[in-house]
C-alpha cells in the first residue's frame, strides 16, 4: 500500500518573461495518513510552490502528485475545486476571513458547500473559540481569527489539512497555542497535516520533517519521539 | 517629478490601462456629448446665418396692391436703416405638365443692384441663369428624381385663377437652362397661393423681360442689421426688424397720394371719355336694331297666316285618321282582351284541372298509403292471432298431455261401466226379465187358473171336482210358489246385475267428476283463450272483409275522379283549338282595317309633305332673315359688351387702385424660416439637458475610480513618504495620472463629438431643410464647460484623495488600511428573513450596506442609463403621438378653405350647399377663425399662435373638430354659457374651468367664462359658440373659413378639391392637413436618429459605469474571492458570490432610473416644447419595457465580461500578504 500523499519527481516552473525560473525542480517524497509533516525551508526554497500543488490551486507541469489514491495532477479544474472542496481545509498565514462575515457564518461558508461536515458552533468550541462565534474577524485578534480559519477547515471534515505558515502573523504565546491545536487535532482525528514554514524550531513537534532548498527536497526524516509543543521554544 | 516617478506612473497606466481607458472613456463620452449636442445649435444657426449674408437674404419684403415704380423704389432705398433695396417681378402660374395643377412661382431673375448687392442670391447647381426670354432656372430640388432636365420644356398654362397668364408673361413656353437653390425658401414648404391647389409646387426663375407688368410686383429689401453684426435668428433682430415696419407702411401712404395724383387722375379722365364714347355708340347701334327686327317680325306674322289655314284643312283629315287609328286601336285592345280572357279562362281551367290532377294524386298517394297502412294493421293483427293460437295450441297440447293418464283411468272406468251395462243390457237384464216374464207368465197363468178353478171352484160344488179343483188349485199355487221363487232369483240376480251396474257407474261417475274438477281450471283458461282467440279471428277476418270494401270504394272513387279529370282535358283541349280558331279570324278582320287606314293615312300623309315643304321653304326664308339680323345684332352687342368689358376692367382696376396699401413681410413670414430656428432651439434644449446629466454619472464614476486608485496605492505612498520623497512630488504622480486620463478622455471626446454628433443631427434635419454645408462652430463656453468638469471630477478628485492618504504617517500607511468593519445590518433584525437567506445572500446584502459609495455610484449610473434611455424613447412617443392625437383624433378636418371676405352664414349658405355636394366632400362647416390674445384672471397675457373659432354649428363641428379631455379622453360639450379653451395655454396663463379670460381682438378687448380645457397639441385655441359670440360681441357671426371634411383624401383627390373649390367664387386659399401630418412626421423621422444617438450613448455610459464599479469591486475582493475558490467553489458559484451585488445593484439602478427617466421625460418635454405646440406628456408601456431590458442587456454584457476575469484570479492571491 502507498502513502497517503505522494511526491513523484514533479517539476513547476514559471516563465517570466526571457527566464525561466524553476521554483519545484524534480522533488519526490511521501507522507503517511496521519502523519503531523512539516515542510521546512528558507524564504524561495518552493515550499509554498509544493503547498498550492498540494492543495489543487496550482498545478505541476511533470510529475505525479497521488493524494489518497488520487492522482491530482491529472485533474481538470472543475475536479481540482471538488478536491479542494471535498478533500483539502486550508489554514493561511493571513486567516483570509472574509470580513463581512461572522465567525460562525465564515466557518459555514465552507460547511455549507460539503456534504458530510461538522457542526459549525461544535468546531467553534472546540478550537476554544465558543464564546466568540457571533464576532466579526475585525472583532477578534489574531489568534482568534486563525483559529476561525482552522475551524473552518476542520468543518469541513478534510483528508489533508494545509498550513501555510499558521503562525506567521501571529506573536510566539498565540502561534504556540494554534500550534497546538493543529497537533492535537492530528493525534485525536487522525488527520494528516502538512505545515509549512520557514521556522526550523518547530521541527521537533512534527513526524516528519521535510526540507527544501532551491525547489528541491535536501531531506526527508521521520522523527519517531514529536515533542510536545508546549516544550518547544523557539 | 524624478525620472523614476515618471517611470513608475507611466509603468502604473500601463498596468492598470482598463482603468485608465475607462476613465478616459467616460470623460470622453460625457464631454464628448456634451460638447457634442452644445456644438449643434450654434452650428446650425451659424450655417444658416453664415448662408443667409452670404446669399443675401432680404430682411424685408414689401408688397403693394398697385405695385412698385422706380421712385417709389428710390424712396425707399433712402430711408433709414435700409441698406439697399431692389424691386422685382413675381407671379404664380400653373405648369402644364399632367394636369396635376402644380403651381409654380416665377421671379425675376435678380440682377447685382447699383449698391452692389445681389439680393436672395439664387445658387447655381446645375446650368445657368436664364439669360433671354423662354428661359428657366428652376429649383434645384427638381433636377433629378424631380422630373426635369436641362434643356427640357415648360409649359405654362394661359390661365392663372382668373388671371390671363398671356397678359402677365411673354412666353408661355420656356426652356430650362439650369438648376438653383435660393436662400428664400430654406425647408421644402413653398408656402401657399390663390391659384390651383393653393400650394406652391416649385420656383424657378426667369428674366426680368418676359413679364409684361408695368411696375414691380415686390421690392426687397437688405437693413442694416443683417450685416452680420448682430445674430439675426433670434429674436432680438426679429423686434429691430418688427420696428421698421412702420416707417415702410408710412411711405406707403406717402406714396399712395403720389400714385393717385401720378397715375391715376389721367388714367380716370380717359376712362371717362371713353365711357361717354361708348354710350353715344350704343345707342346708335341699338336704334338700328330696333328698325330691322319690326321689318322682320311683319313679314313673319302674313307668313304665319298662311301657313295657319293649310294647316288647319291638314289638322282636319289628320282628326279623321286619328279618329279610325283609335277606333282600331280600340278594335286591337278588345281582340287582344278577348283572346286574354278567353286564354286566362283557359288558364284558369288548365290551373284547376292541375289542382285536380295534383289533388288525385295526393289522394292516390294517401289512399294507398292508408290502404297499405290498414294492410300493415291487419297483417300485424293477424300475426298476432296467429301466435295467439300457436300459444292456445301448445296449451292444449300440454294440457291434453297432462291430464292424460287421468282420462285415460276415466276410459277404463267407462269401458269397465259399459262392459257391465252392455252385458247387463244385452245379456243379464233380458235373459232376467225373460225368465222373469216366463215366471210372471206361469204364474199369471197359475193364478188365472187358480181364479178359474176358484170360480168353478164356487160354483162347482162337486166335491170331487172340487177336490180336484182343490188339488189342482194347490197344484197351481205350488207352481207359482216355485215359479215365485225363481222369479224372486232372477229378479234378485238382475237387481244384483243393476247394483253391479250401478256401482260401476258410480265408480265412473266419481271418477268423471273429478277428472272434471281437476281439469276444469285449466279447460276455462283454455277456453277462455280460445275464445279470445276466436274473436280475434273474427275481427280480422271483418277487418280484411271491410278493407277489402274500402279499398274497392277508394278505387272506384279514384278512378270516377280520373275520368273527370280525363273529360275535362278533352274539353281543355277543345276550348284551346276553339280559342286558336276565334284568334286567327279576330285578326284577319283587325288586319284589314289597318290596311284600309294605312292607305288613308299615306294619302294624308302626301298632303302634309307637301304643307310641311312649303311651310319649310317660308320658314327657311324667314330664319335665313333673322339668323342674318341676329348675327349683325350680336356682332353689335358683342362689340358693345366688348367694350363694355374693357371700360368695365378699366374702371376696377382703377378703382383697385385706389387707396394702394404697401404691405410688409419680414423673413419670418419665409416658409420654413421660422421651423428651422424652433428645431435649432430643441436641438439646444436637448443638448442643455442630455449630457448634463451624462456627465453627472461620469464624474460620479470617475470619483469613485479614482479614490479606489489612491487608496490601492496607500503603501506605495507610505513607501515613497518613507524615502523621503515630497507630498508634491507624490501628489504629482497621481495627478498626472488622471489629469492624462480626463484630457485624453476630453481631447478624444471633443474630438468625436464634435465631429459626430452635430453632423448626425444635422443631417437628420436635411430631411426637412435644403442642405447647406454645414459650418461648425467651436462652442466655446460648454467646451469649457465640459473640460472644466472633467478636470474637477478627475485631477481634484485625486488631489483631494491623495492629500487625505498623505496626512496619515507613512508607518500608517505601509500598514494595510484596516479593512471595513464587517456590521450586523437591519436585515438581521428580522431573523425570518435572514435565517432563509444562504451565504451569498448575506455577504450580498452586507456589502451593499457596506460600500455605500459603490452602492449609490452603480444605482446611479445604471438609473442614468434607463432614464436617458427611457427619456429617448419617451421623447419618441411623446412626439410622434401628437401627429396622430392632434390631426388624427382631434382635428379631423381634412381642408381648409379661405373665404374671400367675412360673411354670414345666411350669405354663405350657397357655396355651403355647392361645397358640400362634391363627391369628395362628406362634411363641410362655415367657421370663425381669427388670431387673438388671451389674458387670464391673474394678469398673464398670450398674444402669439393663439386662434378664435366660432364653429358653425356645434352640431357640424363634432364631425370635423373633436374637443375632449386629455386624462381620460371624455368628450367636452362646447355650450352657449361660455368658452373652452386649450389646455396648453390654460397651463401657461393658469386657466381654471369657471375662470373668465380676457379676449382682445383688434384690440377690442371682451370677457368670456371657461367652461372647458381641451387636449390640443399645437397653437392655441379658444372655442365658442355662435350664439355665445353674439352675446360677447352683440353682433351675428362673420365667418371667414370653411373645414371640409373629405371622405377618402389623397393626393389626387386633394387636388381635385383644392382645384374645385378655388374655382368657386368666395375661396381664395385651400390648404390640407395631410401636407401638416408630412411635414409633421419629416419631423419625427429626424428625430429617430437623435434618439439612436441618445440610446448608443446611454448604452456606452451603462457599460462604462458598470465595467467600473464591478471591476472595483472585484479587485477590492480579489482576496475573498481567491479564498473562496481556495475552499472549493466552483466558478459558477464565485460568479454568482459576486454577481448577486451586481444584479441587485442593476435592479435598483434601473427601477430608480424609471422613476429618474419620467421625470427627466417630463423636464425635457417642457423644456423643449416651443410655445405653440404641446407635446404628449405619455410614454408608452414599451418604452418602460424597452430601457430596463436594455439597461439589463448592458448589465449582462459587463457581467460576461467580467466572468472570464472572475475566472482569472489566480489562487494564489489568497497566500499574499495583505497590501
Amino acid at each position: 500500500m502507498s502513502s497517503f500523499v505522494d511526491f513523484k519527481d514533479v517539476y513547476k516552473r514559471y516563465n517570466m518573461g526571457e527566464v525561466t525560473i524553476t521554483a519545484v525542480d524534480g522533488i519526490s517524497f511521501e507522507i503517511e495518513q496521519g502523519e503531523f509533516a512539516v515542510i521546512v525551508g528558507s524564504s524561495g526554497a518552493g515550499k509554498t510552490t509544493v503547498l498550492n500543488i498540494l492543495g489543487g490551486m496550482d498545478s505541476c507541469d511533470e510529475g505525479k502528485i497521488i493524494v489518497g489514491g488520487t492522482d491530482i495532477s491529472r485533474l481538470d479544474e472543475h475536479d481540482l475545486a471538488s478536491y479542494r472542496r471535498y478533500d483539502i481545509g486550508f489554514v493561511f498565514q493571513f486567516y483570509n476571513l472574509v470580513p463581512n462575515l461572522t465567525a460562525k457564518e465564515n466557518v459555514e461558508l465552507a460547511s455549507q458547500i460539503c456534504k458530510d461536515h461538522k457542526d459549525a458552533s461544535q468546531t467553534l468550541a472546540s478550537v476554544g473559540l465558543s464564546d466568540r462565534v457571533n464576532n466579526f474577524p475585525s472583532q477578534l485578534s489574531g489568534g482568534e481569527q486563525q483559529r476561525v480559519s482552522i475551524a473552518r477547515a476542520l468543518a469541513k471534515k478534510p483528508k489533508l489539512l494545509l498550513c501555510d505558515e499558521p503562525t506567521g502573523a501571529l506573536d510566539y504565546n498565540t502561534g504556540k497555542q494554534i500550534l497546538k491545536l493543529l497537533q492535537d487535532t492530528c493525534r485525536k482525528e487522525k488527520m494528516t497535516v502538512v505545515l509549512i514554514t520557514h521556522n526550523q524550531a518547530i521541527t521537533p513537534m512534527a513526524d516528519r520533517v521535510i526540507t527544501m532548498k532551491s525547489g528541491k527536497v535536501t531531506s526527508n526524516v521521520i522523527n519517531e519521539t514529536p515533542t510536545d509543543v508546549s516544550l518547544i521554544e523557539w | 517629478m524624478t525620472s523614476t516617478l515618471r517611470k513608475n506612473v507611466f509603468r502604473d497606466i500601463t498596468k492598470t490601462k482598463a482603468r485608465f481607458i475607462s476613465i478616459m472613456l467616460i470623460v470622453a463620452l460625457g464631454v464628448g456629448f456634451f460638447t457634442g449636442i452644445k456644438a449643434t445649435a450654434p452650428s446650425m444657426d451659424a450655417s444658416a446665418e453664415e448662408y443667409y449674408i452670404e446669399n443675401c437674404l432680404m430682411d424685408i419684403r414689401l408688397l403693394s396692391t398697385v405695385g412698385f415704380g422706380e421712385k417709389d423704389v428710390e424712396e425707399i432705398r433712402a430711408l433709414p436703416h435700409v441698406r439697399t433695396a431692389t424691386a422685382s417681378y413675381y407671379t404664380d402660374v400653373i405648369i402644364n405638365s399632367e394636369g396635376d395643377g402644380s403651381v409654380i412661382r416665377l421671379y425675376s431673375d435678380i440682377k447685382e443692384n447699383e449698391d452692389g448687392y445681389t439680393l436672395n442670391k439664387p445658387i447655381l447647381h446645375e446650368g445657368r441663369l436664364p439669360e433671354k426670354k423662354g428661359e428657366i432656372t428652376l429649383e434645384s430640388s427638381t433636377f433629378g428624381n424631380g422630373g426635369y432636365a436641362l434643356g427640357d420644356t415648360l409649359t405654362i398654362q394661359p390661365k392663372a385663377g382668373d388671371n390671363e397668364v398671356g397678359d402677365i408673361l411673354e412666353s408661355m413656353e420656356f426652356t430650362i437652362v439650369g438648376f438653383a437653390q435660393t436662400p428664400l425658401y430654406i425647408s421644402f414648404d413653398r408656402g401657399n397661393t390663390d391659384i390651383g391647389n393653393g400650394k406652391i409646387n416649385l420656383y424657378g426663375i426667369i428674366c426680368e423681360d418676359d413679364f409684361k407688368y408695368d411696375r414691380y410686383t415686390q421690392v426687397y429689401v437688405l437693413t442694416d442689421y443683417s450685416d452680420g453684426s448682430i445674430p439675426t435668428l433670434d429674436e432680438n433682430f426679429d423686434s429691430l426688424i418688427d420696428s421698421l415696419e412702420t416707417q415702410f407702411t408710412d411711405l406707403g401712404a406717402e406714396r399712395a397720394v403720389y400714385f393717385d395724383s401720378e397715375y391715376l387722375s389721367d388714367a380716370r379722365k380717359k376712362l371717362e371719355d371713353a365711357k361717354e364714347d361708348f354710350r353715344k355708340e350704343k345707342e346708335k347701334a341699338e336704334k338700328e336694331i330696333a328698325d330691322a327686327e319690326k321689318k322682320l317680325n311683319d313679314g313673319e306674322k302674313e307668313f304665319n297666316d298662311k301657313i295657319s289655314e293649310a294647316k288647319e284643312s291638314l289638322d282636319n283629315a289628320k282628326k279623321q285618321i286619328d279618329d279610325g287609328e283609335k277606333q282600331l286601336e280600340q278594335g286591337w285592345k278588345d281582340y287582344y282582351k278577348g283572346i286574354e280572357d278567353a286564354q286566362t279562362q283557359l288558364d284558369n281551367a288548365r290551373a284547376q284541372l292541375q289542382t285536380a290532377k295534383a289533388d288525385l294524386k295526393t289522394a292516390r298517394e294517401e289512399f294507398n298509403s292508408k290502404i297499405a297502412q290498414a294492410q300493415r294493421e291487419l297483417n300485424a293483427a293477424e300475426r298476432e292471432y296467429n301466435s295467439g293460437l300457436d300459444e292456445y295450441n301448445r296449451g292444449l297440447a300440454e294440457f291434453n298431455a297432462q291430464t292424460l293418464p287421468a282420462k285415460a283411468g276415466l276410459e277404463l272406468l267407462k269401458l269397465e261401466y259399459e262392459n257391465e251395462l252392455n252385458k247387463f243390457e244385452n245379456f243379464t237384464k233380458p235373459d232376467c226379465e225373460r225368465i222373469i216374464g216366463e215366471c210372471s207368465s206361469v204364474i199369471e197363468n197359475a193364478q188365472a187358473e187358480i181364479e178359474s178353478y176358484k170360480s168353478e171352484l164356487e160354483q162347482t160344488d162337486s166335491v170331487i171336482r172340487r177336490s180336484f179343483l182343490r188339488l189342482e188349485i194347490s197344484s197351481r199355487e205350488t207352481l207359482i210358489d216355485t215359479t215365485q221363487r225363481t222369479l224372486e232369483r232372477y229378479q234378485k240376480r238382475l237387481d244384483d246385475a243393476q247394483k253391479e251396474v250401478d256401482s260401476k257407474k258410480e265408480a265412473y261417475d266419481d271418477a268423471k267428476r273429478q277428472y272434471e274438477e281437476e281439469t276444469a281450471e285449466p279447460k276455462a283458461k283454455l277456453d277462455e283463450a280460445k275464445a279470445q282467440l276466436d274473436a280475434a279471428k273474427e275481427q280480422i277476418d271483418n277487418g280484411k272483409a271491410e278493407l277489402a270494401q274500402q279499398k274497392a270504394a277508394g278505387e272506384q272513387a279514384l278512378s270516377d275522379a280520373q275520368t273527370q279529370i280525363t273529360q275535362a282535358q278533352t274539353a281543355l283541349t277543345q276550348g284551346q283549338t276553339e280559342l286558336a280558331a276565334k284568334k286567327n279570324e279576330g285578326w284577319q278582320q283587325l288586319k284589314d282595317s289597318e290596311k284600309q287606314l294605312s292607305d288613308a293615312k299615306e294619302l294624308y300623309e302626301e298632303g302634309k309633305t307637301e304643307f310641311e315643304k312649303q311651310k319649310a321653304d317660308g320658314e327657311q326664308k324667314l330664319k335665313d332673315a333673322r339668323s342674318e339680323f341676329e348675327e349683325k345684332k350680336t356682332e353689335a352687342q358683342e362689340d358693345l359688351n366688348d367694350a363694355q368689358a374693357k371700360l368695365d376692367k378699366a374702371e376696377e382696376k382703377l378703382n383697385d387702385m385706389e387707396n394702394p396699401e404697401w404691405y410688409f413681410f419680414t423673413r419670418r413670414d419665409n416658409p420654413g424660416y421660422t421651423s428651422l430656428i424652433d428645431d435649432t432651439t430643441r436641438v439646444d434644449a436637448v443638448g442643455a439637458v442630455f449630457p448634463l446629466f451624462f456627465m453627472l454619472v461620469a464624474a460620479l464614476v470617475c470619483l469613485t475610480t479614482l479614490t479606489r486608485h489612491v487608496e490601492e496605492k496607500r503603501t506605495e505612498i507610505g513607501t515613497l513618504k518613507a524615502l523621503g520623497y515630497t507630498t508634491k512630488a507624490i501628489m504629482s504622480q497621481f495627478l498626472f495620472y488622471s489629469t492624462a486620463a480626463s484630457l485624453a478622455g476630453c481631447v478624444l471626446g471633443i474630438g468625436f463629438g464634435m465631429m459626430i454628433l452635430p453632423r448626425v443631427i444635422y443631417n437628420a434635419y436635411g430631411i426637412m431643410y435644403m442642405l447647406i454645408d454645414l459650418k461648425l462652430k467651436i462652442p466655446v463656453l460648454p467646451i469649457s464647460a465640459g473640460v472644466v468638469t472633467a478636470f474637477v471630477c478627475t485631477t481634484l478628485v485625486s488631489l483631494y484623495t491623495c492629500m487625505r492618504v498623505l496626512r496619515e504617517k507613512p508607518s500608517e500607511l505601509m500598514r494595510p488600511k484596516a479593512p471595513k468593519i464587517g456590521r450586523r445590518i437591519l436585515l438581521e433584525r428580522m431573523p425570518f428573513i435572514w435565517n432563509r437567506m444562504n451565504f451569498t445572500s448575506k455577504v450580498t446584502a452586507r456589502n451593499i450596506v457596506r460600500y455605500k459609495a459603490r452602492f449609490f455610484m452603480t444605482v446611479i449610473g445604471v438609473a442614468g442609463c434607463t432614464a436617458l434611455i427611457l427619456t429617448g424613447f419617451g421623447l419618441k412617443n411623446s412626439i410622434s403621438s401628437i401627429a396622430d392625437k392632434h390631426f388624427g383624433e382631434i382635428y379631423t378636418y381634412d381642408m381648409i378653405a379661405v373665404l374671400e371676405e367675412e360673411g354670414t352664414a345666411h350669405e354663405y349658405a350657397n357655396l355651403l350647399s355647392d361645397i358640400e355636394q362634391n363627391d369628395d366632400i362628406d362634411t363641410a362647416m362655415l367657421q370663425r377663425q381669427v388670431s387673438i390674445g388671451v389674458k387670464s384672471e391673474n394678469g398673464k397675457e398670450m398674444n402669439d399662435d393663439i386662434y378664435m373659432i366660432v364653429p358653425q354649428s356645434v352640431e357640424r363641428m363634432e364631425n370635423l373638430i373633436h374637443l375632449r379631455q386629455r386624462r381620460d379622453g371624455a368628450k367636452i360639450e362646447l355650450t352657449d354659457e361660455g368658452a373652452v379653451v386649450t389646455e396648453k395655454m390654460a397651463d401657461k396663463l393658469g386657466i381654471t374651468i369657471g375662470s373668465t379670460i380676457t379676449i382682445t381682438e383688434d384690440n377690442k378687448k371682451h370677457d368670456v367664462k371657461v367652461t372647458g380645457i381641451s387636449e390640443n397639441y399645437i397653437f392655441g385655441y379658444v372655442f365658442i359658440t355662435p350664439q355665445c359670440y353674439k352675446e360677447i360681441y352683440g353682433r351675428d357671426v362673420l365667418y371667414n373659413m370653411m373645414l371640409c371634411g373629405m371622405k377618402d383624401a389623397n393626393t389626387q383627390s386633394e387636388n381635385r378639391l383644392g382645384a374645385y373649390c378655388l374655382d368657386k367664387d368666395g375661396i381664395v386659399a385651400v390648404s390640407f392637413i395631410s401636407g401638416s401630418i408630412n411635414s409633421f412626421l419629416d419631423t419625427i423621422s429626424s428625430l429617430d436618429l437623435v434618439i439612436l444617438v441618445l440610446l448608443v450613448c446611454a448604452g456606452l455610459l451603462a457599460i462604462v459605469v458598470l465595467y467600473n464599479l464591478t471591476n472595483i469591486n472585484i479587485e477590492e475582493r480579489v482576496r475573498e474571492i481567491a479564498t473562496i475558490k481556495v475552499l472549493g467553489f466552483y466558478n459558477g458559484e464565485t460568479c454568482a458570490f459576486v454577481y448577486r451585488e451586481n444584479i441587485i445593484l442593476t435592479l435598483c439602478g434601473i427601477i430608480a432610473g424609471l422613476g429618474i427617466g419620467v421625470v427627466l421625460h417630463r423636464f425635457v418635454i417642457l423644456t423643449i416644447e416651443i410655445n405653440k405646440t404641446m407635446f404628449s406628456r405619455d410614454i408608452a408601456w414599451w418604452s418602460y419595457l424597452l430601457a430596463a431590458v436594455l439597461t439589463a442587456v448592458f448589465a449582462a454584457v459587463v457581467n460576461f465580461i467580467m466572468y472570464f476575469k472572475i475566472k482569472k484570479i489566480n489562487m494564489v492571491e489568497s497566500l499574499k500578504s495583505i497590501e
